[in-house]
């Protein structure tokens, strides 16, 4: 196995590869060899994180994300026409930073999603900081990222209600996922996929 | 001049036989996936997120046969046999899938068939998957509500080997592909394999809420494809109930949740969208209620949708009124 691949392959696991994801990504789903590496990576990773196997530990969930933004896929085919987008730019940048969060939440709700409609509160999980605003006739892209300060008017109420939501939207997301799992789920694969055995089930 | 309707003819012709022959590929893909017995290794990665199951199918008199597991992450198991369920060994899920929703290889292309009034359907040349030469096909989406989808074919049999889900940018946001596959796998080790493992008989079910048949709230903008699949309501920990609504055109699903804001956030509304690979959620307050509505299709569908959630008083003002709908 060459070096260059794999020092790739390293740099994609840490997050510290500059180029286009899709050379590694491709080399990896045609090599056992560096699927193995790469999973012999993620695992002296999540050591060095101190994410036991099995585990569900929040702080993981941060790099996932991270990862999951900036390894964007590949361009396949152009889109047949623009769409007819209502959001400003700056809307669609602050949709790219709330990816984070929800990119997290989806996370989360991958791992818990054995766990009820609403998780259990004060888990150290990712924030989405929700903006309040009055009442308009259009949804507006406004959401933001833990790692953002809230908005500088945001009242500790404000924080209480973000915390709120993000565990909301954990909760819908699981819900939304479990009920599509007659037409599809995680990308055409079964439900049981995505369910963690290891997690004991609550309210049966 | 005469021969510029001649050409334009052709040229419409060409296309329509180009279109055809997509769709062949697409029932030959559906067709392979009812008669082939196989085993592989597959991988399914959203964004940054990778998993590898090995997947079995066998093929007999009776009907279709199947076994995926997990190889990595969260164990999980799915069995369907020839009892005609699906079930996942030692777990807990409710709602078995009907057995033409379980696997990849035969969903897709029939999900696409039966919305063919919605994509176009082109061929892209060729590939190679899981050392194997392949067909690629294009279905691009008609319309701005939902993503297209990149399938590679067997050139062979035309099973489906890979399949990726493309966003409005062009984008793959999902991605699912064998990397191995045996299409004369040993029948007796097939069938071994998958009739040892035991479905479970009485799954456990989670306690998801139940089913309501009616629902005051009223959506009254839905993309062409799209129908209600079902209504289901749920409490939150204040036990305050969520209602919620799910929409699907067989390949996608959209959820539409409901419920009442709390008395404390006043008149202060909420509204945000946010976006993960394949997944978009937005959220707005309409009428004292926070809707939000979460699927695996563009924004703009999300917009649609919300934008003509009606509130029950709405609702009945409309019709007292006898105005617009």
């Amino acid at each position: 196995m060459k070096k260059a691949k794999l020092e790739q392959l390293s740099s994609l696991v840490d997050n510290h590869y500059d180029g286009e994801p899709q050379g590694p990504v491709n080399a990896l789903l045609k090599d056992p060899q560096l699927r193995a590496s790469w999973q012999r990576y993620h695992e002296i990773g999540d050591w060095m994180r101190g994410v036991a196997d099995g585990e569900v530990v929040h702080i993981d969930v941060a790099n996932r994300v991270r990862s999951a933004l900036e390894a964007e896929p590949a361009l396949l085919f152009p889109a047949h026409r623009k769409v007819n987008s209502e959001e400003p730019p700056q809307s669609r940048r602050w949709t790219q930073i709330a990816g984070m969060g929800m990119a997290a939440a989806v996370a989360t709700v991958t791992v818990l999603l054995v766990q009820q409609l609403v998780p259990a509160a004060g888990e150290d999980g990712p924030v989405i900081a929700v903006n309040e605003s009055a009442v308009g006739t259009r949804p507006v892209a406004v959401a933001a990222s833990k790692s953002l300060p809230l908005n500088a008017d945001s009242s500790p109420q404000d924080a209480s209600s973000a915390e709120d939501f993000q565990r909301k939207l954990d909760a819908y997301l699981a819900s939304h996922v479990k009920q599509s799992a007659g037409h599809r789920t995680e990308g055409f694969l079964p439900p049981a996929t995505v369910v963690d055995f290891s997690q004991p089930a609550p309210n049966r | 001049m005469t021969k510029a309707p001649i050409v334009l003819l052709g040229l419409l012709l060409a296309g329509s036989v180009i279109a055809d022959d997509a769709e062949h590929w697409l029932e030959k893909m559906d067709r392979a996936a009812q008669t082939l017995s196989y085993q592989g290794d597959f991988v399914f990665l959203r964004g940054h997120r990778m998993r590898h199951m090995q997947a079995q199918q066998l093929i007999d008199d009776s009907g279709v046969h199947l076994r995926i597991i997990a190889v990595d992450g969260p164990a999980a198991k799915l069995v369907a046999t020839r009892s005609g369920t699906a079930s996942a060994a030692e777990g807990y899920y409710q709602n078995p899938p009907a057995r033409r929703d379980i696997l990849f290889p035969s969903a897709v292309p029939s999900r696409l068939i039966g919305l063919r009034s919605f994509y176009s359907f082109s061929l892209a040349g060729t590939g190679r998957v899981a050392d194997r030469p392949t067909r690629i096909i294009d279905a691009k989406p008609n319309d701005d509500f939902r993503f297209g989808f990149r399938l590679w074919a067997d050139n062979e049999s035309g099973l489906l080997l890979k399949v990726a889900m493309v966003n409005t940018q062009g984008e793959a946001v999902e991605q699912f592909s064998f990397s191995r596959i045996d299409m004369n796998p040993d029948r007796q080790q097939l069938a071994e394999s998958i009739f040892a493992e035991s479905p479970v008989a009485d799954p456990v079910v989670m306690n998801q809420g139940g089913a309501i048949e009616q629902l005051p709230w009223e959506v009254t903008a839905i993309p062409s494809g799209f129908s209600l699949q079902g209504v289901r309501r749920t409490v939150d920990e204040r036990q305050r109930p969520v209602d919620h609504l799910i929409y699907s055109d067989g390949l996608a699903t959209v959820s539409v949740f409901i419920e009442p804001l709390k008395e404390s956030r006043g008149g202060q509304q909420t509204r945000s969208t946010a976006r993960i690979a394949g997944i978009t959620a937005m959220t707005d307050v309409i009428a004292d209620n926070q809707v939000t509505v979460i699927g695996e299709v563009p924004a703009a569908t999300l917009r649609l949708i919300m934008n003509s959630v009606k509130a029950p008083e709405t609702a009945v003002t409309l019709v007292a009124g006898g105005g617009n709908d």
